[in-house]
């Protein structure tokens, strides 16, 4: 090979990487919201599931209403849009369906407000500020902001 | 040509790093969080052995006595994931507490039910917790802080 030919490269391959630039580009926006969206989901996912996990053990915060413990699972969860809210953010409220000990629901008729399904909401929105904030602790304990999306979390008693 | 690399290697290779980074950040998270909730488990099964050899030491009366050796029941684990256990005398309870710094959290409380209510605590040098029925209270002698009669929660 002649010394002037060394550390080329091909137009082809400079032409497929034009083209590869040109759609990562135009489809980056769309990447980054998805991207956000799918973090915010998988991570309010590691909270309830983390919530629902001690909540199993018989675990609760020093001020919490502490229940013995008993098999608590999240059986599914689904998205529910709000709109837009105030700040021209898309909303949407996570619901977790969980199976919990009939004890719990007995006592708890409305998973929103029973101790578990306190905790599987205070700990998915931390879990969502961490990931994209860095820290544990939300301003605000029932909602949690991002760029572009506004969480809010319930649950439901799963039938 | 020696010691050159191609175009396409570097561009895989940067485009590995850039893949392999954004998944470490939710891998670190879950890793963390399954940790706490290990050692959580952990806690709660030592307190669950203190309260079933409390209880047994209740039940066969004066004299009775089990040693809850290191292999069973290590203080120093114990001590290093931050767990201590509280025994209330009043609502016959152990409080597993565990420190969850590792997430956030400062600390969680678990409840383990006991039989007695009459259960003294005394300062021992061993790294083991002897547990001794007197005929009139439960004897708790443990070397170290780790166990402490007290109501939280």
């Amino acid at each position: 090979m002649n010394k002037k030919d060394k550390g080329q490269i091909s137009l082809e391959f400079i032409m497929i990487l034009g083209v590869f630039l040109l759609i990562v580009l135009t489809l980056y926006p769309h990447i980054q919201r998805e991207n956000e969206f799918n973090k915010a989901l998988a991570s309010a996912k590691d909270g309830a599931i983390y919530a629902t996990s001690e909540r199993g053990m018989g675990y609760a915060c020093e001020t919490c209403v502490k229940l013995p413990s008993g098999t608590i699972k999240i059986i599914n969860m689904t998205l529910e849009d709000r709109g837009i809210d105030q700040n021209g953010r898309k909303a949407y409220r996570i619901r977790f369906y969980i199976s919990v000990p009939s004890y719990i629901k007995d006592r708890y008729p409305s998973c929103y407000n029973s101790p578990v399904g306190m905790s599987i909401r205070r700990q998915a929105i931390r879990y969502i500020y961490r990931a994209f904030y860095g820290s544990w602790n939300p301003p605000n304990p029932l909602e949690v902001c991002t760029d572009r999306y506004n969480f809010t979390i319930t649950c439901s008693y799963a039938e | 040509m020696r010691g050159q690399i191609s175009l396409e290697a570097i561009l895989t290779v940067g485009l590995a790093i850039i893949v392999f980074t954004s998944l470490v950040n939710l891998a670190t998270e879950r890793y963390s969080s399954a940790i706490e909730l290990g050692e959580m488990g952990e806690a709660k099964m030592f307190g669950e052995f203190l309260a079933e050899a409390i209880n047994s030491v209740y039940s066969n009366g004066k004299g009775f006595s089990i040693v809850l050796r290191e292999e069973r029941f290590n203080l120093s684990y114990l001590n290093n994931i931050g767990v201590s256990f509280e025994i209330c005398n009043s609502n016959t309870t152990i409080y597993v507490i565990k420190n969850t710094s590792k997430i956030g959290s400062v600390t969680r409380i678990a409840r383990v039910p006991i039989i007695p209510n009459n259960i003294i605590i005394t300062l021992s040098n061993a790294s083991e917790v002897t547990i001794t029925n007197n005929g009139t209270n439960i004897m708790v002698a443990v070397g170290g802080n780790i166990i402490a009669l007290g109501c939280r929660g």
